[in-house]
């Protein structure tokens, strides 16, 4: 194999393994605008990866699949947000339960389901034209429905919904000073409980990914982490949906250089390669004790994680 | 709607009043539970029938609740004392894991008397638990990193690490079911046959931790920068220093678990040497909502629940139930905390006694 063939494959997977964090992180930002945290990320990835399987394997179909996951991300991110906006429990404890009830739940269920491959898969579509040019068609042209969906039409789609439209400001608007934004006739919990919706559907449609597109076939564990790197992701891309999916990118192309690596041969221990996920993901983390932001503009929301209880502004 | 009653939000909340409230959700959390159950075809009063009367009625239940509640007190215990000062430790399990390789590493490589190689792997476990958490610590510190993601990412790294040394260079080769290393001569004695005496090390530990946070200036400062770390600086408080100590203490905790569970317990490094011990230890801290006595209840009652789990998995339940329980208790005791601050009343007003 010549390197240009190897290039255009570690890119290829780069997308695989990056559609997963790009999904989740994508879901997100668009709730941390609004000024929710929310941490059960990877709880609500495991049940939409178990749901779309489970629902696969029933009835053969890859929409009825992925609408299972959506459902499933919908029910459970309404509780999550009733729980949070509405009973008013703190945004860490309740994040920190979905997390352990996602995964517990899907795993438990799982059982039945672990190691067989799903019934179907999304297959590939290779553009036309694009998909022909010798090394970028096989690099970014020729790929599974979701990858496009997640990496450039959504992406694009949530720039100009939050920058761009009335309704962005008022999520924006939302997050950064939600009495504010209730005074001048904003539906500060409304608006909240709708964000952080749509953070958990996108966050159930990366567990669908992981078991219909990139595995695809359901095992415990399979989360194995991409929820909590999503969340720092995010961070780390400034809240900015189209830098997130570039950042997902990258976090595909470092776990497509372990599974490559491997298959080399090298003498590096495959532990070694299997955390450099999470080292790639601390070490950007930690940026900010070399290089002071303090003091410098960020796009952090300015009340994000803060509860919004009108009677208290 | 409720016409005549209204929510009132009380000014403070009494210590028993939030017990209470707590208590209420967990029993609560688990007849929905049970209903769950029983709705799937399992019939869980004789479930919790059997696993009652194994754990508390039998010495083999009573030596599995030690061995399941050493550890959950100790991870209990490290995840609030982060809370003391405001942060999250959710790296507990990755703590106990690098406190076990620590401990086991020492366990390995070197040769003495008992008594001083036991204290060296206490010491090398609590300390290697302390440097797992100085890099998040730091950063929150130094630069307000958020610790809950840098926390839980070194857990991943622990995890991984630990796996490499349990399945490579300290791989015993006998050994060919599970991945684990040799076996660690040097073990805690037992306690009536039944517990080992790491259980007294450990309520050793939860006394010191006591009297540290309730009656020490320096426990008293810390709890001030908890509350408030701007005002705090102001009162010439160091809160970035206090931050840091404390978090280090938390992991330390977190450390010296995983080497009770090696010297203790396992006498081996093994791939899923916690069960989770790490994460259970923030649901055993959000229970005990900051009193270290809550500790010793949320984690006995945690330790029966995971013991029934365990019970309940050769009747075709997966422990990841327990885990799914967990997340739920989590959830309605927080909500019972947020409720125990309100209360309903009733508006006496005569307006309003003509129109309802």
């Amino acid at each position: 194999m010549d390197t240009l063939t190897i290039l255009a494959g570690l890119i290829s997977s780069a997308f695989l393994a990056g559609g997963v964090l790009a999904f989740a992180g994508l879901g997100e930002t668009v709730g941390q605008r609004a000024g929710v945290f929310n941490l059960g990320i990877e709880g609500f990835m495991a049940l939409g990866g178990i749901s779309a399987i489970a629902a696969v394997s029933a009835t053969g179909s890859l929409l009825l699949g992925t609408l299972a996951a959506i459902g499933i991300g919908i029910a459970m991110g309404l509780l999550f947000a009733v729980t949070t906006m509405i009973f008013r429990v703190n945004q860490v404890v309740s994040g920190l339960a979905f997390a352990f009830l996602g995964t517990g739940l899907a795993t438990w269920v799982g059982t039945s389901y672990a190691g067989k491959p799903a019934a179907v898969s999304f297959d590939k579509i290779k553009i036309p034209f694009l998909g022909d040019i010798p090394f970028l068609g096989e690099a970014v042209f020729d790929h599974h429905l979701p990858i496009y969906l997640v990496f450039f039409i959504l992406p694009v789609a949530l720039h100009l919904v939050l920058f761009r439209t009335r309704l962005g400001l008022s999520i924006l608007a939302t997050g950064e000073n939600p009495g504010a934004a209730d005074a001048t006739g904003i539906a500060v919990i409304p608006i909240r409980i709708a964000c952080v919706t749509f953070g958990c559907v996108m966050a159930a449609c990366a567990g669908a990914y992981l078991t219909l597109v990139f595995v695809p076939s359901w095992s415990n564990g399979i989360t194995g982490g991409r929820g909590w790197i999503a969340i720092a992701l995010v961070i780390f891309a400034g809240y900015r949906p189209i830098r997130v999916v570039i950042a997902a990118f990258f976090f595909g192309l470092i776990s497509a250089f372990g599974f490559t690596v491997q298959t080399w041969g090298w003498s590096i221990p495959s532990a070694f390669l299997s955390a450099l996920p999470y080292l790639a993901t601390l070490i950007i983390m930690l940026i900010p004790i070399w290089f002071k932001t303090r003091g410098k503009r960020t796009d952090r929301p300015a009340a994000l994680g803060i509860p919004y209880y009108r009677e208290e502004r | 709607m409720l016409t005549g009653w209204r929510i009132e939000k009380l000014k403070s909340v009494p210590r028993t009043r939030g017990l209470m409230f707590r208590l209420v959700a967990v029993i609560f959390g688990l007849f929905v539970a049970g209903v769950t159950l029983r709705v799937l075809g399992y019939s869980p009063v004789t479930m919790v029938a059997q696993a009652l009367s194994y754990t508390l009625g039998t010495s083999y239940g009573l030596q599995d609740l030690g061995v399941l509640v050493t550890p959950l007190l100790l991870t209990g215990l490290a995840a609030m004392v982060a809370m003391r000062v405001n942060l999250w430790n959710i790296g507990g399990e990755g703590q106990f894991y690098m406190g076990a390789w620590a401990a086991a590493g020492v366990g390995i490589y070197c040769e003495g008397p008992a008594l001083v190689l036991m204290a060296v792997m206490f010491v090398a476990g609590s300390a290697m638990g302390a440097l797992w958490i100085a890099l998040p610590a730091y950063a929150k510190a130094k630069a307000n990193v958020d610790e809950i993601i840098t926390t839980l990412l070194m857990n991943f790294i622990a995890i991984l690490w630990v796996g490499y040394f349990a399945s490579g260079p300290w791989r015993d080769p006998q050994e060919t079911i599970t991945a684990s290393s040799l076996r660690i001569q040097y073990a805690l004695p037992e306690w009536f046959g039944i517990w080992n005496i790491g259980i007294f090390f450990v309520l050793g530990v939860i006394c010191i931790s006591w009297v540290l946070f309730n009656k020490t200036v320096w426990g008293y400062e810390t709890t001030y920068v908890g509350a408030n770390a701007d005002s705090a600086k102001y009162a010439g408080i160091p809160s970035s220093r206090r931050i840091m100590t404390t978090m280090l203490i938390s992991g330390a905790i977190a450390g010296f678990a995983g080497v009770l569970e090696v010297s203790g317990t396992v006498s081996r490094l093994q791939v899923g040497i916690s069960s989770q011990f790490g994460y259970l230890g923030i649901v055993i801290a959000a229970l005990a909502a900051g009193s270290h006595f809550g500790i010793i209840i949320a984690a006995v009652l945690m330790a029966i629940l995971l013991n029934a789990g365990i019970i309940f998995e050769t009747q075709g339940l997966s422990l990841h139930a327990v885990i799914a329980l967990t997340g739920w208790l989590l959830l309605l005791v927080g909500i019972a905390q947020v409720a125990a601050g309100f209360r309903l009343v009733r508006v006496d007003t005569p307006a309003q006694r003509s129109t309802t």
